[in-house]
């Protein structure tokens, strides 16, 4: 949800900074009176910062999507610490995560923060009350809480960017087409939140009754009041409702979402809403005197088909690839098999599920989805009987089956030999695709690029499959508190950091202004300032920081994605030249603009010399020394106490988190999923109560050392 | 500039009073019961026990951080309570068990000066008692380093530099030992040796029977939140048995002197041992050639 920097106007910046600088001046305020009553508090909110930092920066790959996303983490922030001191914190989080790992921006904070710390704390705050006074059990009410929290920052993300990027008249439905965007891969999410949330309240309630009750969650449940031997190990059997709970309410909302989609293609069709839909830009396209051209993929020669069978294909490679990960594991734990062969057998059995798929369009489909089968049982040859076993035979036996068929149906159309030219199977495939009758199937370029398409699909899918197994699938606990790797190695990034190079010798005070002004003339300069921005920053990454080119693509890879998102949208939304102009059946044609791919690179130009600033800041400058200097600019001191607070528990967290995890690696061989989730709550309450006790003995600490003279 | 935090002269030690204190825990676990006991201005005082013996406990109540809920607890004249939190914590340094729990700044000079500069003292004389404190942990190379880029041991020296650095008049620490290397152990109680012959009062939890008779005058043994035993070092060490009630032991040293001969005192040191084997020797009463020698070479073993 971190809008990166840069891709909002500069107005928008402004005009989202100012409430989020109110809210944030409130909560301080707060803030300040409730510590001064019990200066304990601080530590705990401080802890709660480090807490949403790592969660809302915890990679959790979404396999429906295909990408990856995060939590808001704001919700039980919210619920532990109340929303105005989650707000506060939110916004420190956010600013930190800005200057170290460019998630997010400085010129982007105030709108962060409005929809992830303001929206996300008090939806979040707002639903957990209103449960708790109906009744409700402390897992529900942190689920309801961590479902809608989390759904509410993407609605008020995609509301921001829907106003930022859109002309003002459009912007709602582009609000509502980039919320419908984010919905696949957020909606597991947010469920997945909710669990978390509910689970880790509720454990900390059966866990540690005393916090709970320091912490204001409402009456203690029944189910804590009773403390019970070997309790974390019967957490699951209670905790099965929530998730049948959990599983109704992802059915409703997948049915939302469909009927959203629905609504919103049969408006698109009418035209009787303003905004993307390519008829409006056609018509405006037209006033202005350009017709559109013929486009670049042209449904009507068959384009679709190749979309149809590559996505078939994608989505059979990656069950496939799912299951066999599956089957490979379960048979034989202790092998190791090499990485190409095990690929190869998702292929083998991504063939068959290719061909179910291409079915529909008719014997080539079969055929194409044949070969891959084919090819991967010829590489995963070396595998035999070592891991699969038996049943490996049967798929084999389908693969040669359908490796006939592919023959069969590759060969015959040339041959003029099968039974199948022009005959059943084409003729049904037509019927599905198009009742009207009146469309030829045949893809343009031929067989061949349908041959590639569907080859292509397929090996994206396994590979995406079998990852997505090895990681979440069967005898691994599947859900283990995730390793911080990547753009998001906080160790990594604080190492650079603190290294000496002529950069971290500036003076922090100095590095923060330029920064900043950089920062807001890139906003305003155009594309040749941001590309030349872009080109200093990362030469200076490379040849200063000496960050390894690897590491800093990783790092750069949100923001890029980020880029590509934007040249895509403005492509779809500005009006001009159509380079690429899809058909889809009953829907007016979507036309991608050759003057909005301009458009486009020119704001992704602007994000991506924002976003690498921004990291040149964070990794030549340690965050004491960026925080020494925020407080000489006369940011306030509880401000930049919660921040070095939260500098120091964040190593707390992840060193907690990572023995943690070493501890239950060590421990844990086989878990099923249920299982799994349910000692990732426990886990998380016990990482929640570790982090606690601990803060309370750093305030300890600090007490003892004079440290509440300081206040 | 190096300043030690309590300039060159003699250190006035706090004496330490508990009267009658017992402490149950909200869980409702006692950890410590009726316990009564004085320590004097610049003594050395042991806290041994088994695990669970109620030492932190009562280290904790020493500093305020847990509050007696029967009897009272004083430093020097000024009774430990809510009230007085500042001030006992100005005089009494307190060592955490675990040095995680005790380090929140970001950098180690950072975390050293804390003390001090909540002491109201000026910039020079803050940065000479971070050097000299740093210095005489063994920590001055990692003064710029953060904290959590630092190994375990390091994290303990770091932690005591900071209590140091206050200049308190007497010393709480929580196993301050465990887990350095042998010879930061030796420096360590060194240096607590040294600042207590200047007149600190030193009072340390731990388990190590090997080490206390070098350093300590006295010994305060807990089991079960009770005091076993109490009183100079050569009185509580002198029988096994109190020791072992407490799932303790006698010094190495003592139980190899028990193989030698069974009616003299036993050494608690090396070089006690020594001298005692010296002694034996010259009157006469030990030949070692039947003790060491097999069997068959006209020995004993
Ligand atoms: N926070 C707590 N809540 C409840 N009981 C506690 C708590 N801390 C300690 N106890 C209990 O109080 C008793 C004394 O504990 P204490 O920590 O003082 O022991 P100790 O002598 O320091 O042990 P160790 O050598 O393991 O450090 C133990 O029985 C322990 O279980
Ligand atoms: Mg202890």
């Amino acid at each position: 949800m971190h809008v990166a920097e840069g891709i909002l106007p500069a107005e928008w910046a402004v005009a989202w900074a100012v409430p989020a600088a109110g809210a944030v001046a409130i909560g301080l305020d707060r803030l300040k009176k409730r510590t001064a009553d019990d200066p304990s508090f601080k530590s705990l909110v401080a802890l709660m910062g480090a807490a949403v930092f790592a969660i809302s920066l915890m990679p959790i790959p979404v396999p429906v999507a295909g990408s990856v996303s995060h939590p808001a983490g704001t919700p039980l922030a919210a619920i532990v610490v109340g929303p105005w001191a989650s707000v506060v914190l939110a916004g420190l989080a956010l600013l930190v995560q800005a200057l170290f790992f460019a998630h997010g921006g400085l010129t982007t904070l105030g709108a962060n923060i409005l929809s992830e710390g303001m929206v996300g704390s008090f939806v979040g705050f707002g639903c957990f009350w209103l449960a708790r006074r109906r009744g409700a059990s402390l897992f529900r009410a942190g689920f309801l809480a961590g479902v809608f929290g989390d759904v509410a920052v993407y609605l008020a993300t995609a509301t921001e960017l829907g106003l930022g990027l859109f002309p003002w008249n459009g912007s709602l439905r582009g609000a509502g087409a980039l919320f419908l965007a984010f919905l696949p891969t957020q909606l597991p999410l947010a469920i997945l939140e909710g669990v978390f949330t509910g689970g880790v309240l509720r454990s900390l309630a059966q866990l540690r009754p005393d916090i709970a009750r320091g912490l204001r969650l409402g009456p203690a449940d029944a189910v804590s009041a009773t403390p019970r031997g070997g309790r974390i190990h019967h957490h699951w059997k209670r905790g099965s409702r929530g998730v049948r709970v959990a599983i109704v309410v992802l059915a409703v909302l997948v049915a939302v979402v469909l009927l959203g989609g629905l609504l919103w293609a049969i408006a698109a069709t009418t035209g009787s809403w303003v905004g993307i839909d390519a008829g409006i830009m056609e018509r405006v396209a037209e006033e202005r005197g350009r017709a559109a051209r013929t486009p670049f993929i042209n449904t009507d020669v068959g384009d679709l088909l190749l979309f149809v069978f590559f996505g078939g294909a994608v989505v059979a490679g990656a069950a496939a690839g799912w299951i066999v990960q599956g089957m490979r594991r379960a048979r034989s734990t202790t092998s190791r098999v090499p990485l190409l062969g095990s690929h190869a057998v998702g292929g083998a059995a991504g063939g068959p599920g290719g061909a179910a798929a291409g079915a529909v369009g008719g014997p080539k489909g079969a055929a194409a989805g044949a070969v891959g089968g084919a090819t991967g049982d010829a590489a995963g040859g070396s595998l035999r009987g070592r891991t699969i076993g038996a049943r490996r035979w049967v798929w084999g036996l389908v693969v040669a089956v359908l490796l006939a068929l592919f023959l069969w149906g590759w060969l015959a159309p040339g041959l003029a030999l099968g039974p199948l030219e022009g005959a059943h199977l084409r003729t049904v495939a037509r019927v599905m695709a198009d009742p009207s009758g009146q469309q030829v199937l045949s893809a343009r370029g031929g067989d061949a690029v349908l041959f590639a398409f569907t080859i292509a699909g397929l090996l994206l899918g396994t590979t995406a499959g079998w990852s997505a197994s090895r990681r979440f699938g069967g005898s691994r606990p599947r859900l283990r508190l995730p390793h911080l790797h990547g753009s998001h190695d906080i160790r990594g990034s604080d190492r650079h950091a603190w290294r000496t190079t002529v950069l971290s010798a500036v003076d922090a005070r100095v590095k923060l202004a330029v920064g900043a002004v950089l920062l807001g003339v890139n906003l305003v300069a155009g594309r040749g300032f941001s590309l030349l921005l872009l080109a200093a920053c990362l030469v200076a990454l490379l040849a200063v920081v000496r960050i390894h080119w690897i590491a800093l693509s990783l790092r750069m890879l949100p923001a890029l994605v980020v880029g590509a998102m934007l040249v895509l949208l403005q492509g779809l939304t500005t009006p001009g030249r159509a380079l690429i102009s899809i058909a889809l059946p009953r829907l007016a044609p979507v036309t991608v603009s050759g003057e909005g791919l301009l458009a486009g690179s020119d704001l992704a130009a602007v994000v991506l010399a924002g976003v690498s600033l921004l990291l040149l800041l964070g990794l030549s400058t340690p965050l004491p020394a960026l925080l020494g200097a925020l407080r000489w600019y006369r940011v306030p001191g509880l401000l930049i106490d919660l921040g070095m607070l939260m500098y120091r528990y964040l190593f707390l967290f992840v060193e907690e988190a990572q023995r943690m995890r070493q501890a239950q690696r060590l421990r844990g061989p086989d878990v099923p999923w249920r299982r799994a989730m349910g000692g990732f709550n426990s886990l998380g309450a016990n990482l929640l109560i570790r982090s606690y006790d601990r803060s309370q003995r750093v305030y300890d600490a600090q007490r003892l050392r004079g440290g509440e003279r300081r206040q | 500039m190096m300043n030690s935090p309590w300039g060159s002269s003699r250190i006035d030690g706090s004496a330490v009073t508990i009267a009658r204190a017992g402490f149950v825990y909200p869980g409702g676990v006692r950890a410590l019961d009726g316990v009564d006991i004085t320590v004097r201005s610049g003594d050395f005082t042991a806290v041994m026990g088994a695990n669970g013996g109620g030492k932190s406990t009562m280290l904790k109540l020493l500093v305020g951080l847990l509050h007696p809920t029967e009897g009272s607890i004083a430093i020097d004249d000024v009774d430990v309570n809510r009230e007085t939190f500042n001030q006992v914590a100005a005089t009494v340094g307190y060592l955490f068990q675990d040095p995680n729990d005790q380090l929140f700044c970001p950098t180690v000079a950072a975390d050293i000066a804390y003390g001090p500069e909540n002491l109201g003292l000026g910039d020079a004389e803050v940065r000479g008692r971070v050097e000299w404190s740093a210095k005489t942990c063994g920590v001055y190379e990692l003064l710029e380093r953060p904290i959590h880029a630092l190994s375990y041991g390091q994290k303990k020296r770091v932690a005591l530099a900071g209590v140091l650095a206050m200049g308190p008049r007497a010393l709480v620490l929580d196993e301050p030992s465990a887990s350095l290397d042998p010879m930061a152990e030796t420096a360590l109680m060194r240096l607590l040796k040294g600042l207590n012959e200047r007149g600190l009062t030193v009072i340390m939890a731990t388990h190590d029977v090997d080490l206390i008779p070098l350093y300590a005058h006295r010994v305060i043994l807990l089991r079960g939140g009770q005091v076993a035993a109490e009183g100079p070092l050569t009185e509580v060490f002198a029988e096994g048995t109190a020791l072992e009630a407490c799932d303790l032991r006698l010094p190495r040293i003592a139980y190899l002197f028990d193989i030698f001969c069974d009616d003299s005192t036993r050494p608690l040191t090396v070089g006690q041992a020594r001298k005692e084997l010296v002694r034996m020797v010259e009157q006469g009463r030990l030949d070692l050639v039947p003790i060491l020698l097999p069997k068959e070479r006209g020995g004993a073993a």
